[in-house]
């Protein structure tokens, strides 16, 4: 593995078992290397098996799911070798998940505080009550939160969707991983708070030099979030470029979904509609 | 056509009230498609569903053609004034079939000849007879929204109402949601009033244009204006320019 | 014989279908196939079937007399030649009396199901569907009927009216229904809100049709699994209001009284109590498999 890799997945496929025993295929072959501190960005529609990836990388596919790789890597570490505990372990400390909806990524149950105080106690267990509390409003100020104090002791419910979101940043970018897996993290949100959260994540990632993988389906936000972007239809991956080339890009599917967005300034009669390949749906990976 | 004056809604909290609407004002010519647009708790869906008697009026009026909403509602209006929701998951009855819920609005209106009405609404959003009987969870997103409209128009409304018709599909299936709707509105002359928080859809289908923020429309303005940025308030702008995409700025604390 | 049967397969499985009854029948036969993916179901649904024929055919079958006192044949163990199950300390044949009193088991449960779940559906989901102040009077009126214990009522109705199966029928009756109103009222308060609902509003369908034609209906699912879990809870009470004598009365073979009966000579002749109570334990057990089997066909999570 090159040095500079930070994430090597090669080969992966995922299919769900129906409980009478058919097999349907939801990621079909995925090849992906991450560089330190790169952007990656992947691209798809509903039912591409975008989100899957993410999952699996981090160990979280359902029971029901059947997968394999052949070889699935972190800095040094095959996570394939891994026993489920040393790769919990991992999870937290060197790579971190954000997900859609705070409202139902954050413990309803539970303040902020006492969130915050589970992930970070992983990490420096040594910490005693005091210090953990500076640490977490300290947390909540890097991610501009204005009354850090408050925040911490709110519950999920009381704060808004873009608010939820910082606190899931904080909680789980703070420490500095080595790998951010974004799924939709701003796909709940109203548009002007999305580009408020993109930027703080930016600030973030960048303070920690932490590699991104940004699962989206909006192209045209991805495009001008990352470095690099891969396409996704029916479980395959069908583009990978860098995401400034993406508007010349070759694959059908992506000048589709490129034209597919309405554009503000000249509009078009009729939209170009994505005509979809069934070969996309059904061939075997190259 | 369509004109509403001063209009206020309020609900009740548990301390007290809320005004989701605080006062909104402005009017739709016949044939127009209005956009309505703005973020979450603007009041743009409120605004709608005051429109259709949903939702009671607190303070203001509002007109669509001769019947000024009030306490009742009568049946004539019920076919003149139609809405498409934004969750195509949850505006179809589980139950029914795809012809059963064509029907029911046939049905309830007394109207004739209901196979060869449902047959027409079927082809006029682009399914075929093969899908009349399938159940809703047998269709995807794009053929529930599809049969939504359907449902909508097969009462021949003059006023068609869309809350978010296309925020829960993917983009390629909004293409052809939208191609859809401005077919039908060419086709039919419908009256149409958009509400989204999406800029380029709301460019797309629209001809003027409300901005609404808090409950209140901060500015309207037609769509030509929209496309050459020529905007007044800066809401406007900054909603305009998240439309672009990314990009890396000051970050304002929460 | 596999071509037609395979016909039939891709008929009611098709994605396209041409007719509402093809739907409606292909949904049924999806279901079907849930259903009968889970072993334990499957057994819970034969062994009521079994109960049920059983119970439909048992005066035709050639049984000794249930209610026929040989005192000769007194206390017969399970096995004898001519009393597959036994009899009891008047001679009576178990066997027999088992079939018959699940006629009685069986009818029972049944009129008591028959009563109380249309009513509690009714009373449910005009109280979530009015709300208000018709909602607050049928709430309090469920808590009252909440209130009353079952066994002690039906005491009272003994000492009231005399002992029998209606007048047991009737104590279950009164304290049973308030569950089901509580459940429909729940979902009804839940589905008010749903959009498919305010379409019906927009289109002009009156509050009847709405409730009559859109609500009831997706409540009655989970309604009808609460009841088949229930029923297993109702044999017992049944069972339980004969054992201390408040239910059938001798020399009928119901069978929590014969139980009862077999309490005294249980050390010496332990199948006079436990073989009805064996019974009692796997029609429960059967009614339980099968409500647990619907609930995961009706499951709103997999599309039922």
């Amino acid at each position: 593995m090159h040095a500079d890799t930070l994430c090597e997945i090669d080969n992966l496929r995922i299919a769900f078992e129906a409980h009478d025993g058919t097999l349907t295929e939801a990621v079909r072959g995925i090849s992906l290397t991450l560089a330190r501190g790169e952007r990656l960005g992947i691209v798809g529609e509903s039912g591409s098996g975008k989100s899957l990836t993410g999952r699996a990388l981090l160990g979280l596919l359902p029971a029901s799911a059947r997968w394999s790789a052949d070889a699935m890597r972190l800095d040094n570490h095959d996570l394939l070798a891994m026993r489920p505990k040393e790769r919990r372990r991992l999870c937290g400390t060197q790579m971190s998940m954000i997900l859609q909806d705070p409202k139902y990524s954050l413990n309803p149950v539970m303040t902020v505080a006492q969130q915050m105080r589970e992930a970070f106690g992983r990490q420096s267990p040594k910490l005693n009550a005091k210090a953990m509390r500076e640490r977490i409003v300290a947390a909540l100020e890097a991610v501009h939160i204005r009354d850090p104090q408050r925040v911490a002791d709110a519950y999920p419910h009381e704060l808004s969707g873009g608010m939820g979101q910082r606190v899931m940043i904080a909680m789980m970018v703070s420490s500095g991983p080595r790998l951010l897996i974004a799924d939709e993290p701003t796909s709940a949100l109203d548009v002007l708070v999305s580009m408020q959260v993109l930027s703080v994540l930016d600030e973030m990632i960048a303070r920690h030099n932490t590699g991104l993988i940004f699962i989206s389906h909006d192209l045209p936000l991805v495009m001008s979030f990352c470095d690099r972007v891969l396409v996704m239809v029916g479980g395959r991956v069908v583009e990978t470029c860098a995401a400034r080339d993406l508007a010349h890009a070759q694959h059908p599917y992506t000048r589709g979904l490129l034209a597919a967005s309405p554009p503000l300034r000249n509009p078009p009669d009729e939209l170009p509609v994505l005509q979809r390949d069934p070969a996309w749906f059904t061939e075997a990976a190259p | 056509m369509i004109e509403a004056n001063g209009v206020q809604v309020r609900f009740k909290t548990k301390t007290g009230f809320a005004d989701a609407v605080r006062s909104a004002t402005f009017h739709v010519d016949e044939g127009e498609v209005f956009g309505l647009v703005g973020e979450s708790g603007s009041g743009k869906s409120t605004v709608l569903r005051a429109l259709t008697g949903l939702v009671p009026i607190a303070n203001g009026s509002m007109r669509i053609g001769r019947h000024t909403l009030g306490k009742h509602i009568d049946r004539a209006f019920r076919r003149e004034v139609q809405m498409v929701f934004q969750d195509p998951y949850g505006s179809l009855y589980p139950r029914f079939t795809v012809d059963q819920t064509l029907r029911e609005p046939l049905t309830i209106n007394g109207m004739d000849r209901h196979d060869a009405r449902i047959l027409d609404a079927l082809r006029e959003v682009g399914l075929g007879p093969a899908f009349r009987f399938r159940y809703a969870h047998q269709l995807s997103g794009g053929q529930r929204q599809r049969v939504a409209i359907a449902r909508a128009l097969i009462v021949e409304p003059r006023v068609l109402l869309l809350d978010e018709p296309t925020s829960a599909l993917d983009v390629s299936v909004q293409a052809e949601i939208l191609n859809l709707l401005r077919r039908l509105h060419r086709e039919r002359h419908l009256t149409m009033i958009l509400v989204s928080h999406n800029m380029a859809v709301v460019g797309f289908l629209c001809q003027r244009v409300a901005v609404m923020r808090d409950g209140e429309i901060v500015e309207q303005l037609p769509i030509e204006a929209v496309r050459e940025q020529n905007v007044a308030h800066e809401y406007t702008r900054s909603l305009l320019l998240a439309t672009e995409g990314y990009r890396r700025r000051a970050i304002d604390p929460a | 014989m596999k071509q037609p049967r395979k016909e039939w397969h891709a008929w009611l499985l098709t994605d396209t279908p041409a007719s509402r009854r093809q739907a409606a029948l292909g949904l049924a036969y999806r279901r079907w196939r849930r259903f009968a993916s889970n072993p334990l179901s499957v057994f819970g649904l034969a062994t009521l079937m079994l109960l049920i024929v059983f119970a439909a055919i048992g005066p035709l079958l050639p049984l000794h007399d249930p209610l026929r006192q040989v005192l000769g044949d007194r206390l017969l163990p399970p096995g004898s030649p001519s009393h597959w199950f036994g009899t009891d300390q008047l001679g009576r044949d178990i066997l027999a009396r088992l079939v018959i009193g699940s006629r009685l088991t069986l009818s029972i449960a049944i009129l008591v199901v028959v009563l109380v779940v249309p009513v509690g559906l009714l009373i449910g989901t005009t109280a979530g569907f009015c709300g208000g102040f018709v909602d607050t009077v049928l709430m309090r009126l469920t808590d009252i009927a909440l209130a009353f214990p079952k066994i002690v009522l039906a005491l009272a109705f003994a000492a009231a009216l005399g002992p029998g199966v209606i007048n047991a029928v009737i104590a279950i009756s009164i304290t049973a229904w308030p569950p089901y109103a509580r459940l429909a009222r729940a979902e009804t308060l839940r589905l008010v809100q749903a959009d498919f609902i305010h379409v019906a509003r927009l289109q002009g369908a009156s509050s009847m049709r709405i409730l009559l034609r859109y609500i009831v209906p997706l409540c009655s699912s989970s309604v009808i699994v609460r009841a088949t879990l229930d029923m297993a809870g109702i044999i017992l009470t049944v069972a339980g209001l004969g054992f201390l004598g408040l239910g059938a009365q001798p020399p009928s073979p119901e069978w929590g009284f014969m139980v009862a009966s077999g309490r005294g000579v249980l050390l010496d002749a332990w199948w006079v109590a436990t073989i009805p109570g064996i019974a009692i334990l796997l029609v429960s057990l059967a009614f339980n498999l099968l409500g647990d089997g619907l609930r995961d066909v009706f499951d709103p999570r997999q599309g039922g």
